[in-house]
């Protein structure tokens, strides 16, 4: 992809002048935007997020469920709501999988 | 393969009796001609036949009488049983080790190395002839030459062990005639008769000495060395593919497979000596086909190439130099400073399918000494290298080398000035020697090389590619299929990543390739050291990475993870709404 304008430094404040940033909000942002340039770290807790989400999909798959993650939502609220701490025990499995998220949600 | 045709110049070649007629016609047309009408019922002479026996049975060094008799080796049965273990390969470096030594000791120019293997014929049999430019061989240096165990040594050499080339030769064919000349010294021939290593030749089994003879006919040039070898062992026949019942690879096949062998074997040292200023040329010629050695580029050049350069997970460059005394019963103090430095290049490989890279081979470490592989007997994969080496305290213990850990690449350049430090098999180099002095400084240093990257070793092949060289050699789609390789990714979806800010970033990115340097025997060498990131870090990185798998969108999203400054960067500038094809320039 080939990049066709160049927006100058003098540009750039001008346009975030415009966008309602004071002198010191746009020599902030400048900065941080330089800043941000030479992170090269990953991001941890983007990282710890996206090892998160899989966790939980992978109890999912574990359960034997097919679920999307809002079905898997909707249960886990249904049953913290009604005191059931052991959820997949006492549910159909090829039933809940067929169901939508309300119906779920009104077990 | 000979045929039973009458070839009356080959008996010719055969009695002696064509010398005449080289002497009479200088011109390989003529003597084609005359030929083929003195005899017309034989099979036809060629003039390239001609020119080739003019140059092989005419123009070649003929000995003359004994000058001299050299005592040889008192230990037949050791070179016997040892070169019957060469291959030929090996027993072919081995000769070259010492050509490239002589080099170095003399820089007489440009060095030019023949190889050329003449198939047998109705004239003769079989034939390896080296012609060589390295300086001659000086006259005090036959003994070490013709005698087992002793060794000239040169600074940054090769030659370690005083037995390469008696064994190299031996594993070849035979007998073997050297012709060499000196500058300011007579020419000189050396010749193991056929029998002299064949304990069933009673009279010649027994005869220690080695005749130093004169050169009563076409002395070399100054500073040039032939090596003749003849009657060739049945498996040497076998592997250049002149055996009668041969139906493999073809010449062309050997020579280009053996011109490759070399160029990879003599890399290092090729570059090394071409930096100062001189040429290296070695050309491989069997029968009537031809291949010249094509070095192949330096290992770093070849490492920058093929690794993957992560901000924080870089390969590294690691230079440490130990010295231990060590005893040597036959120097006067019987101590001896032994020292040794070595270079480690080790990384993460980007791709397994370039055949030019470093990955197709099984996982291990590469060992090169003075500039010459020497792990040709596969890299080193056993504890020896730090494989599964088991660290103190809580250090954890390193894996093996095994089909998982083959994106760990990790290349061992030794040098030391004097040639037995090297850590290099006796007494062929082409393995590890697991008694070397330095053998626990070696190990440790590299179980911590290991250890570095042994967390990352399953990294995925397509968040990894952004970070090496063969990134920049794509085009916008291939690095779109290469990123989105292993998800659900649809064509549209990858055009609208290649849209968005963020992507268009990651796509135009460039990765720094450059090792990180380290240097020092005793150095703190953790990924946190090293790195800047925990071992905790890395392994979530790269679990996180297998679990982006299939989904496109967590792809995208690891992505931004991994390349945070461009994430962030893409995500300011959507929020002042520059356009896409708009870009900040500070």
């Amino acid at each position: 992809m080939s990049i066709e304008k160049h927006v100058t430094e003098a540009q750039l404040k001008k346009r975030l002048r415009k966008s309602g940033k004071n002198d010191e909000e746009t020599k902030q942002w400048i900065l941080q935007y330089t800043k941000t340039a030479h992170d090269e770290s990953p991001d941890e807790q983007a990282i710890a997020g996206i090892l998160q989400k899989n966790q939980e999909d992978s109890v999912l798959r574990v359960k034997g469920f097919s679920l999307t993650r809002e079905q898997y939502y909707a249960l886990i609220g249904h049953f913290e709501e009604s005191g059931k701490l052991v959820a997949d025990q006492q549910i159909d499995a090829s039933r809940l999988v067929k169901m939508t998220v309300e119906e779920i949600a009104n077990l | 393969m000979p045929s039973n045709e009458q070839n009356a110049w080959a008996d010719l070649i055969r009695s002696g009796g064509a010398v005449p007629f080289f002497d009479t016609y200088s011109d390989d047309n003529k003597l084609a001609d005359a030929i083929n009408a003195a005899f017309p019922d034989s099979a036809p002479v060629t003039v390239e036949q001609i020119r080739q026996d003019r140059q092989r049975f005419y123009g070649r060094p003929q000995l003359g009488e004994v000058s001299e008799e050299q005592e040889a080796s008192p230990s037949k049965q050791v070179i016997r049983n040892k070169a019957a273990q060469l291959i030929v390969h090996e027993a072919l470096v081995e000769i070259l080790d010492n050509i490239f030594d002589n080099f170095e000791r003399n820089k007489p120019g440009n060095l030019e190395v023949q190889l050329q293997v003449y198939p047998e014929t109705q004239a003769a049999p079989a034939e390896i002839v080296i012609t060589e430019n390295s300086g001659g061989i000086e006259k005090k240096r036959i003994v070490p030459l013709v005698q087992l165990g002793f060794s000239e040594r040169s600074a940054r050499g090769i030659g370690a062990w005083g037995e390469g080339f008696k064994m190299a030769v031996f594993a070849l064919g035979e007998e073997v005639q050297v012709f060499s000349a000196f500058p300011g010294q007579e020419p000189i021939a050396i010749h193991f008769p056929r029998g002299w290593l064949d304990p069933s030749n009673l009279s010649l089994w027994t005869k220690w000495k080695v005749n130093k003879l004169r050169i009563a006919k076409n002395p070399p040039r100054e500073g040039t060395t032939i090596i003749a070898v003849r009657h060739l062992h049945t498996q040497v026949l076998e592997s250049l593919g002149l055996d009668e019942k041969h139906k493999g690879k073809t010449s062309k096949d050997i020579c280009r497979e053996l011109a490759t062998y070399f160029g990879e074997v003599y890399a290092e040292k090729y570059h090394d000596i071409t930096e100062k200023g001189y040429g290296v040329s070695i050309q491989i010629v069997i029968g009537s086909i031809t291949e010249k050695v094509k070095f192949a580029a330096p290992v770093k050049t070849r490492l920058t190439k093929h690794l993957t350069f992560m901000p924080w997970l870089c390969p590294i460059h690691w230079i440490t130099e130990w010295q231990v005394n060590v005893e040597e019963p036959d120097e006067e103090s019987r101590l001896r400073a032994a020292k040794l430095r070595m270079e480690v290049y080790a990384g993460l490989t980007a791709t397994f399918d370039d055949f030019q890279s470093y990955s197709p081979h099984p996982p291990g470490v590469e060992m090169w000494g003075n500039g010459r592989l020497f792990s040709l007997k596969g890299r080193i994969s056993d504890e020896s290298a730090g494989w599964g080496y088991r660290f103190g305290g809580g250090g954890g213990t390193n894996p093996a080398a095994t089909a998982s850990t083959r994106r760990i690449v990790i290349v061992a350049l030794f040098t030391a000035d004097d040639s037995r430090d090297i850590p290099w098999a006796a007494p062929v180099k082409n393995d590890y020697n697991r008694r070397s002095e330095f053998y626990a400084e070696i190990q440790e240093t590299l179980a911590k090389v290991i250890r570095l990257y042994k967390d990352a070793a399953t990294f995925l092949r397509g968040r990894l590619m952004p970070f090496s060289y063969e990134w920049t050699q794509y085009t916008d789609q291939e690095k779109l299929d290469v990123l989105f390789n292993d998800s659900d990714a649809s064509i549209e979806f990858k055009q609208a990543f290649a849209n968005s800010r963020f992507g268009r970033k990651l796509l135009a990115f460039e990765p720094d390739l450059v090792f990180h340097e380290i240097s020092g025997a005793d150095i703190e060498c953790t990924v946190l050291r090293i790195h800047g990131i925990s071992t905790t870090g890395i392994k979530n990185v790269v679990k996180a990475a297998e679990a982006t798998k299939e989904s496109a969108q967590q792809v995208v999203e690891y992505l931004k993870a991994i390349f945070p400054g461009l994430a962030k960067q893409a995500q300011m500038e959507e929020e002042i709404r520059l356009v896409l094809d708009e870009e900040i320039e500070l």
